[in-house]
């Protein structure tokens, strides 16, 4: 028999981290099979990708810091660098999980102690970060190991510090969480919650971004790059100044001896006192906390005096059928956090993202701006800003997931006597307000840029949004050709959604595309103007003729 | 009115028909129950009559118009309470009122009146200008009835409306379906609670694996049963022993739900009755 907490522990890691495979049966079918040898190889191109990157990193940095008889700076830039990662995730993970399902209140009337409540949500935090601390160690400690061959007990003395690293910014995270849950009513309001967690999220993508762009413009210069990881520099300090890092490195500089293993001993004693004096001490806070996590505050209006409307401006007042489904697509959409925040969002967080770019590979894009300086001068002075803004126009996924994300609501509007045309116009026309936006954001970002002229800015608008069209009209098709009906999470119907994956791929490919047939085909400098717009007006045209059939069709036959 | 003619229902991710020729009609000026146990068919049904679901055969008219040919001009004959309030928490309950009432086309003047009057008589009239996430399940019960009342339909669908409300909400509900079916207007509930149909219903259908195993009055239910029974000491027999005995209203309900239950296990065993 399990104890509870460890009961408790693994439900909340497997209700979390709940991989369903397909059964036999359903691997007899060919969409099964296509979806999940799909996701299988995305996943695997995740891993690979983010494994180049280290595994470039570390190679140059060693290449770099060898010459010097440095080397060893690589595992404690690697023990940095995994700490300062799983810090930030404790605290976002620890934030975003803190009553993530509901399902805690239900914990609650079960006979848990609180420190047994808050370890196994710790275990649960801990259990994410450990996964990332692990991957960035073994690759560190792969390139060492093969480069300098060092004793069996490096092994063992680095994979101990991997899953002590996550232990104390785990701890420290609840330490700070619980209490701040306690003290304040913003902090237990799930869509606060909600926000924080995705501008730090943001914040840590966008930091993460730089770290990682940064180190890759250095990828051919192995001095550079060890310039990151000598003993003076700011990883190098960090890394010595918290302990557990220091811990990590010392365990692996001093595998030969018992003073490694101790080292490594040391940080996991130290994390596990740690988390769990937080777990004791701060139990019973958490449990208050959790009672009163789910408080709402229902805005009560007072009652209208006697004789005059309840209604305030505004309400209860008839508009047009199509006005009023476009404000319900935008409303729903708008509203709800995790929608907001990987849809229309992504129109500031794209440039902001593109700004990191430019500033971590300066002297790359200063090469590169040089090189294309004459494109510029010609068509490339509109068909730039066209791409930007083409791509920030249909990148915000509101198309490509406007059926799924209304998959509850389905029955009910299918009851309504809502023409599908309607329906379907509603939610093209939202996501083309936020298109037009989107344009207009990435056209501006280019304009500024390369100095657009005002004709070339009007040309690049105009090109953007034709394309930005037949894109959203293209997701929509997808979405409502395959929708994602079922589902518990609207984060399943968003960010989890297939057809916002294709669709992001599909913008990105033709965007490339269309850049590569610039560069191939030598036309008048508006020719390329004509010609794409014209390419995508036809997929535009086609879509009138026959999408709304299409969707009338699918909008019957639906089984929500 | 709403007459069903013959139609199923098989889902696409099922092999078994979860509606079978179903076949029902149900008159204005009457309170219609329809009961069944927990997947029987009674959602898949009320979602076909609605034309929230397409029917795999069949023929769906309301009062004369086909929902098959003309769905648009069928669903505005229709007002329906869903089994599931909790579609939009991130509306308020007046965009939720507006929406209903622009896809509906109902005036201004009209849908503030309506809404007054409902949103009165169910006590949520401070609440009309709350985003609907911060009201309990009973006070979104309460919203999707005043939601679909706002175009006064004639054929008014609820789909298990009691659940949630308190007692003084479903008092309110039953008198609105009594004021509207004097009115001549139709009223078609579905309910997995005997007590409930027999205290509100004029007739009632009962469906068991998709199929209708009764359709008729409560006295006819009891009149068949025992006549299937032929003076036994089944369930029928039992009831009309604890009416003859002057026996208490909880006797009687508990008599008139194993009738259902016996009716309904009959239908599992042999068919219907």
């Amino acid at each position: 028999m399990k104890s509870r907490f460890l009961s408790l522990a693994l439900l909340h890691i497997k209700s979390t981290f709940a991989f369903s495979l397909p059964t036999r049966e359903e691997m007899r079918k060919p969409k099964t099979i296509l979806k999940t040898v799909g996701i299988g190889v995305g996943g695997l191109l995740l891993l690979a990708d983010l494994g180049f990157l280290f595994v470039m990193m570390n190679l140059t940095m060693y290449a770099g810091l060898k010459p010097l008889g440095l080397q060893g700076m690589l595992l404690l830039n690697a023990a940095t660098t995994a700490s300062v990662l799983v810090f930030i995730m404790a605290f976002m993970m620890a934030l975003s999980m803190f009553s993530s399902s509901g399902a805690e209140s239900g914990f609650l009337v079960l006979p848990f102690t609180p420190p047994e409540l808050l370890g196994a949500k710790m275990v649960l935090v801990y259990f994410s970060e450990a996964l990332l601390g692990v991957f960035i160690l073994i690759i560190a400690m792969a390139i060492y190991g093969i480069k300098e061959g060092p004793p069996a007990m490096f092994y063992l003395n680095g994979l101990l510090s991997a899953f002590a690293l996550p232990l104390l910014p785990t701890a420290l995270a609840y330490l700070v969480i619980v209490p701040l849950m306690n003290a304040s009513k913003l902090f237990r309001n799930k869509n606060f919650i909600l926000y924080v967690g995705g501008f730090l999220g943001m914040g840590f993508a966008l930091a993460f971004n730089f770290y990682i762009q940064s180190i890759t413009s250095k990828f051919g210069n192995p001095q550079a790059a060890a310039l990151f990881a000598n003993p003076e520099s700011m990883m190098a300090r960090l890394g010595r100044a918290w302990l557990p890092t220091w811990l990590a490195w010392k365990a692996f500089d001093g595998a030969a001896s018992p003073l490694g293993f101790l080292a490594a001993l040391g940080n996991l004693g130290l994390g596990l006192g740690c988390a769990a004096g937080v777990a004791a001490l701060l139990g019973k806070a958490y449990v208050r906390s959790l009672q009163a996590y789910s408080e709402t505050s229902a805005a009560k209006k007072k009652p209208a005096a006697a004789g005059r409307s309840v209604f305030g401006r505004g309400m209860l007042v008839r508009r047009p059928p199509l006005e009023s489904l476009v404000a319900r697509e935008i409303r729903l959409m708008n509203r709800e956090p995790m929608y907001l925040l990987n849809g229309p969002f992504v129109m500031i967080l794209m440039p902001a993202l593109m700004a990191v770019i430019f500033a971590a590979q300066k002297e790359a894009l200063k090469e590169m701006s040089a090189a294309i300086a004459p494109l510029l001068q010609g068509p490339g002075g509109y068909l730039v800003p066209a791409a930007f803004g083409a791509f920030l126009g249909s990148s915000t996924s509101i198309a490509c997931t406007a059926v799924s994300r209304d998959a509850k609501a389905l029955p009910w509007i299918r009851s309504l006597p809502i023409a599908p045309a309607k329906y379907f116009a509603a939610k093209l026309l939202h996501a083309e307000v936020f298109a037009v936006v989107g344009s207009l954001i990435g056209c501006g970002a280019g304009v500024a840029l390369f100095h657009t002229a005002a004709l070339d800015a009007v040309i690049a608008l105009l090109l953007a949004n034709i394309i930005s069209a037949a894109l959203n009209m293209g997701g929509l098709w997808l979405d409502t050709a395959f929708p994602r009906i079922r589902w518990d999470n609207p984060i399943a119907a968003m960010k989890q959604n297939p057809n916002a994956v294709i669709a992001i791929l599909s913008t990105m490919g033709l965007v490339g595309g269309l850049v590569a047939a610039s560069l191939f085909l030598k036309l008048p400098r508006y020719g390329y103007a004509m010609l794409y717009g014209s390419v995508f007006m036809a997929p535009i045209l086609a879509w009138f003729r026959f999408y709304p059939r299409f969707a009338a069709r699918r909008y019957a036959t639906m089984e929500a | 009115m709403i007459e069903l003619s013959g139609i199923s229902k098989t889902y696409a991710k099922s092999d078994r028909k979860a509606v079978d020729s179903l076949s029902l009609t149900i008159p204005d000026g009457r309170i219609f129950g329809f009961l069944g146990p927990n997947g029987a068919g009674k959602t898949t049904t009320i979602r076909m009559l609605c034309g929230a679901l397409e029917p795999s055969g069949g023929a769906i008219l309301i009062d004369g118009i086909s929902m098959r040919e003309k769905p648009l001009a069928a669903k505005r004959r229709i007002g329906l309470v869903h089994d599931n309030p909790e579609l939009f928490n991130r509306l308020k309950a007046y965009e939720y009122l507006d929406f209903v009432g622009d896809v509906f086309g109902v005036s201004t003047p009209e849908r503030r009146a309506r809404v007054e009057e409902y949103a009165a008589r169910f006590s949520l009239s401070d609440s009309i200008g709350s985003p609907i996430g911060s009201l309990s399940r009973g006070m979104k019960q309460k919203l999707g009835i005043i939601a679909s009342l706002i175009h006064d339909p004639h054929n008014w669908v609820l789909d298990e409306p009691m659940v949630g409300l308190d007692p003084q909400a479903a008092f309110e509900l039953k008198a609105i379906m009594r004021e509207r079916t004097k009115a001549g207007k139709c009223v078609f509930f579905s309910t997995h609670v005997m007590e409930v149909a027999e205290k509100v219903c004029d007739e009632l259908a009962i469906i068991n694996k998709g199929r209708i195993i009764f359709e008729g009055t409560i006295p006819a239910l009891r009149g068949r049963m025992a006549a299937a029974d032929a003076g036994g000491a089944g369930p029928e027999g039992a009831a009309r022993e604890s009416a003859a005995a002057g026996a208490t209203a909880d006797t009687a309900n508990d008599s008139l739900e194993r009738l259902f239950l016996e009716l309904v296990d009959s239908s599992n065993g042999d068919g219907a009755l």
